[in-house]
């Protein structure tokens, strides 16, 4: 065969094919409006205002998330603010274990070092949340 | 106006329906002659003998898909005059890069061919087509049916140059690879 009837036979083929590949080729790509972007911009910038708090939080939860006894040094008065009240409260309690002194009902006292010296008072609420401590040195 | 009315106006012996034609679908005639022969008046030429062609073949025909249906007129028509106006020399338009592009899938020996033949290779090729991805079957009709230059692919279908070049081959080693296995000689 040669080249020409095999262009001549391509001409028969399948016209609802040909005529796919006829719109893929001139059908313009709807463009979209001019208010379609600047939307699009002020969606992404809403988003990121809400999300922004989210994902610091988050990433503040799993911050101190972790944060044990003998960690409480290593960490400003701030962050084990952060980790222990407010709406971390209850994050980290319980993983301490039990203090060293019972002072009084809503508050405990443990011990940060090995000598005993230096300790972190919590104060608790009626349902047990954290809602103050203070640092101290014996 | 709706495909469907200027068949009527055909079948009505309307001469509307060659105005109406050429107002919608005569940059679409006159693209694919262009691709063709690569002359604009050549072009032009061949896209008045489609409407032609078309009111005398409108009825008794009629036509599915009018745009195809004229396309495929203006399709014949043109590659008819680039066979008589370059029997010796090469040249036209984009034509003969897609000539040489589809001779590696033929031997390039004369054969004798019967309708029949010709119909059953036509549904081989359709059944080929089938086998394809559609982007890559709209890629190889761009190229071998519309005669589009690769550099206009490429553009349409965000790909290279080398890219459409690249795909356009496999097909077309893959549709000799499919013509033989099924004992099509070509």
């Amino acid at each position: 065969m040669k080249k020409e009837n095999l262009f001549d036979i391509i001409g028969d083929v399948d016209e609802q094919k040909v005529a796919t590949a006829g719109r893929a080729m001139t059908e313009k790509k709807k463009s979209r409006p001019v208010w379609f972007k600047w939307t699009a911009m002020a969606a992404c910038l809403c988003l990121m205002l809400v999300a922004f708090p989210i994902i610091q939080n988050f990433s503040n939860t799993q911050e101190v998330d972790t944060i044990e006894l003998g960690e409480v040094l290593e960490y400003s008065a701030e962050r084990v603010e952060r980790a222990l009240i407010g709406e971390y409260r209850g994050n980290i309690l319980h993983s301490w274990g039990e203090p060293d002194f019972v002072l009084t009902d809503t508050s405990d006292k443990y011990y940060l070092d090995e000598d005993d010296s230096k300790y972190i008072i919590l104060y608790y609420d009626n349902e047990g949340y954290i809602t103050e401590f203070t640092f101290g040195e014996d | 106006m709706e495909d469907r009315d200027i068949v009527n106006l055909y079948w009505q012996r309307n001469q509307d329906a060659i105005r109406e034609t050429a107002s919608k679908y005569g940059g679409y005639c006159k693209s694919i002659a262009k691709n063709i022969l690569g002359s604009n008046e050549d072009a032009e030429e061949c896209v008045n003998d489609t409407y032609l062609n078309a009111w005398n073949s409108i009825p008794p025909h009629r036509p599915n898909i009018l745009s195809t249906y004229l396309g495929k007129i203006t399709r014949h028509l043109s590659f008819d005059r680039f066979r008589h106006k370059n029997a010796d020399k090469r040249g036209g338009g984009e034509i003969a890069l897609v000539l040489d592009e589809l001779a590696e899938c033929v031997s390039g020996s004369e054969s004798v061919e019967n309708e029949f033949a010709r119909k059953q290779l036509v549904e081989e090729i359709n059944a080929f087509l089938n086998t394809l991805p559609q982007e890559k079957c709209n890629i190889f009709l761009c190229r071998y049916w519309y005669a589009i230059p690769v550099t206009e692919i490429a553009k349409r279908f965000r790909m290279t140059e080398n890219n459409v070049s690249v795909t356009l081959n496999r097909i077309r080693k893959n549709l000799k690879i499919y013509l033989t296995e099924r004992g099509y000689d070509l």
